[in-house]
């Protein structure tokens, strides 16, 4: 039995533990069907580093990806607020705002993403203002553990609290002249603990709306010791419904990057496919050195069209895994 | 971690424990990779009911299946011998010899087993001798489980004591007037337990050979209590290496019966997708009464062609699940 707490107060800022690696973040998505774009925005407040992480991705209607990375400087955990990119409760558990006003890359071609020097070095520049208001859509998943030895969803060294939900999310995009709102669907996240990206040998991570009262937030993850732990929810007639099992297979690029995804997902209620093609992918890269080996693992950030009984959906993918000798150590799974 | 006990005495039928259901039974399958074709036959005592299951399904290069289905009546579980079906251990774990002598069906359409009647009275018949000599290429898995409490493949309301093997095979086959003997690979085992076939609630199991040094046994199984465990090993250079996971995605005709399977497999030091295309079906099915209800399960018995990274070969898929309304539970997962 998986039971959280959580309370309005977890919304906003936790007093950081005393690890060196505390991290608090939120991340907002939205995406519209209708023209397939959208995007993400996430803020990583890491006070005992001094800096925060700060991330903008956004794949525009005309198929260039607008983006922004960057390790702005902070000095305590008080407020998401960094280089730009703000964050707002405007109602806890039912409405947030995310936004970004500063500088976006514009990339004609992702492929640049695969090398952040070249990226930063040659990417050309527009002045942005990107502004989300999110309304949750479902109930809320997760929240802190009530026993220490509790399993999370992302285990304990990624996250201690975490908790989601599906949106309602209208987003206004300017960039380089031009601009784009949009009235649609998406997800969020709010997450407080000890993290490193590396800590996560491999995972699939999907994320998608199929309508208001339909959503999907399914994750398969796989331990350093080779254990395999499948979580997440279907959402149903507006209402949450825990996983009870996920088959997932992918189809790849020849760059080892997911292009099609085929699902099987089981629920105490109904057993349902579900097909996805990747868009757009972001190709990232997080570094970290630990006790002095330097750490590598692939972010991959899909853009994904999902088709579930006849509805189509939209939303996000994200398959991380450590790079060893430079190979993902998931593939081909 | 419990592990299994195994004796060369395991070879040989079992004193039967004093539950009614108590079954004792011995399968070998066999394909010749060449000229796809091939089968498995299946002995089940079931002493305390006194009877054997009594199972021949033979996979003909023309598209029929010869098959025959019996229950035999037994006095005792003093030997592996009932309606003209015999097994003997030549050799424990090394060699062992299956004969049939007697009369099976030729049934051109498959479908013909969904109607149990209709195939018994309609079906044209022929003499058949079998002498399939099996021996065994690679280790022995599974065996009697060492602490009370572990768990073993398929369950303990399925079988207590279970072990398998890939195998070599020559094959002495005649069926009326054709001589289809070939030498082939295949797969064995032996269980002993209380067992009714309803206690699984679904299963996907996967039994193919790609030669001597190669081959799979992979089992993703729910019982009773809806938990859904994966289990088996990948047959790699001539060692068996467990399975760590397992996703299966299945392929499905209108009649929900299973024609293609993606499979993607983790072990300790391997990686595999596996695609397996169903050459041919036999649509079993086996009816219990369980208390006041009659229980339904089918058992799909599908002859494979599966390709594992450019080798192919060639196996059974055994889809076990109960019917609710005459419905597959687990389908379309």
């Amino acid at each position: 039995m998986v039971e959280y707490r959580l309370s309005p107060a977890d919304e906003y800022n936790h007093s950081p533990s005393a690890d060196s690696n505390f991290n608090e973040s939120v991340y907002v998505n939205g995406f519209e069907l209708e023209r397939r774009f959208g995007g993400w925005m996430r803020l990583g407040n890491r006070p005992n580093e001094g800096h925060a992480e700060m991330q903008v991705c956004l794949y525009l209607p005309d198929g260039r990806i607008a983006c922004q990375f960057r390790r702005p400087d902070l000095e305590d955990n008080q407020r998401f607020s960094a280089g730009g990119l703000s964050y707002q409760v405007d109602e806890p558990f039912k409405r947030v705002a995310m936004r970004y006003e500063g500088e976006l890359m514009l990339l004609e071609d992702p492929e640049l993403l695969r090398n952040p020097r070249a990226l930063f070095a040659e990417a050309p520049r527009a002045a942005a203002v990107v502004d989300f208001q999110l309304e949750g859509v479902s109930p809320l998943h997760g929240g802190e553990p009530l026993t220490d030895s509790q399993e999370t969803m992302y285990g304990r060294d990624f996250s201690l609290g975490h908790f989601n939900q599906h949106m309602r999310t209208q987003g206004s995009i300017a960039v380089d002249g031009q601009q784009w709102t949009f009235d649609a669907l998406g997800w969020r996240d709010h997450s407080w603990g000890p993290r490193y990206w590396t800590n996560i040998y491999f995972y699939r991570l999907l994320i998608a709306n199929f309508g208001p009262d339909r959503a999907m937030m399914l994750l398969k993850i796989t331990g350093r010791d080779g254990v395999t732990r499948r979580q997440g929810v279907l959402q149903f007639d507006g209402e949450y419904e825990e996983i009870t099992d996920l088959d997932l297979m992918t189809e790849w690029t020849a760059a080892k990057d997911p292009h099609r995804i085929s699902l099987g997902v089981r629920t105490d209620r109904r057993a349902v496919r579900m097909e996805g093609e990747i868009l757009t992918l972001a190709p990232l890269r997080n570094h970290r050195k630990i006790d002095g080996r330097t750490l590598e693992s692939r972010i991959a950030e899909g853009l994904t069209l999902w088709r579930w009984d006849g509805r189509e959906g939209m939303g996000i993918t994200e398959y991380i895994e450590l790079l060893e000798d430079g190979e993902p150590v998931g593939y081909p799974l | 971690m419990g592990g299994y006990r195994l004796l060369e005495t395991d070879e040989y039928p079992h004193a039967p424990g004093d539950e009614l259901h108590f079954n004792e039974s011995v399968y070998v399958n066999a394909f010749d990779h060449a000229r796809e074709l091939g089968g498995w036959i299946r002995l089940g005592n079931r002493a305390n009911e006194g009877y054997a299951e009594l199972a021949v399904c033979l996979y003909l290069p023309d598209g029929r299946i010869a098959c025959q289905f019996q229950r035999p009546t037994i006095a005792d579980n003093q030997r592996f011998s009932a309606g003209g079906l015999s097994y003997e251990v030549i050799t424990p774990h090394r060699e062992v010899v299956m004969r049939f002598s007697g009369e099976v069906m030729l049934v051109p359409d498959p479908g013909l087993f969904r109607e149990p009647k209709r195939l018994f009275a309609e079906s044209p018949r022929a003499a058949c001798e079998l002498e399939w000599v099996v021996q065994g290429c690679s280790p022995i898995h599974g065996g009697l489980p060492c602490e009370p409490g572990q768990q073993t493949m398929f369950g303990r309301d399925f079988s207590l004591g279970h072990f398998n093997q890939h195998t070599t095979v020559r094959a002495r086959m005649r069926i009326g007037a054709s001589d289809l003997s070939f030498e082939g690979y295949g797969w064995r085992d032996h269980s002993w337990g209380p067992r009714l076939w309803q206690n699984i609630l679904f299963d996907r199991g996967f039994y193919a050979s790609f030669g001597p040094q190669h081959g799979i046994t992979l089992l993703k199984i729910a019982n009773r209590d809806g938990g859904i465990r994966r289990a088996g090993v990948l047959f790699v250079d001539g060692h068996y290496e467990p399975v760590m996971d397992l996703d299966v995605l299945t392929k499905w005709d209108a009649r929900k019966d299973p024609t293609a399977v993606q499979l993607s497999v983790r072990t300790a030091s391997h990686k595999a997708v596996i695609r397996g295309q169903v050459i041919s079906n036999a649509p079993l099915s086996n009816k219990r009464r369980y208390g006041e209800a009659m229980l339904h399960s089918r058992i799909a018995e599908a002859f494979t062609r599966f390709e594992w990274d450019g080798r192919i070969g060639f196996g059974m898929t055994e889809y076990v699940e109960q019917l609710d309304h005459g419905e597959p539970v687990a389908w379309p997962l």
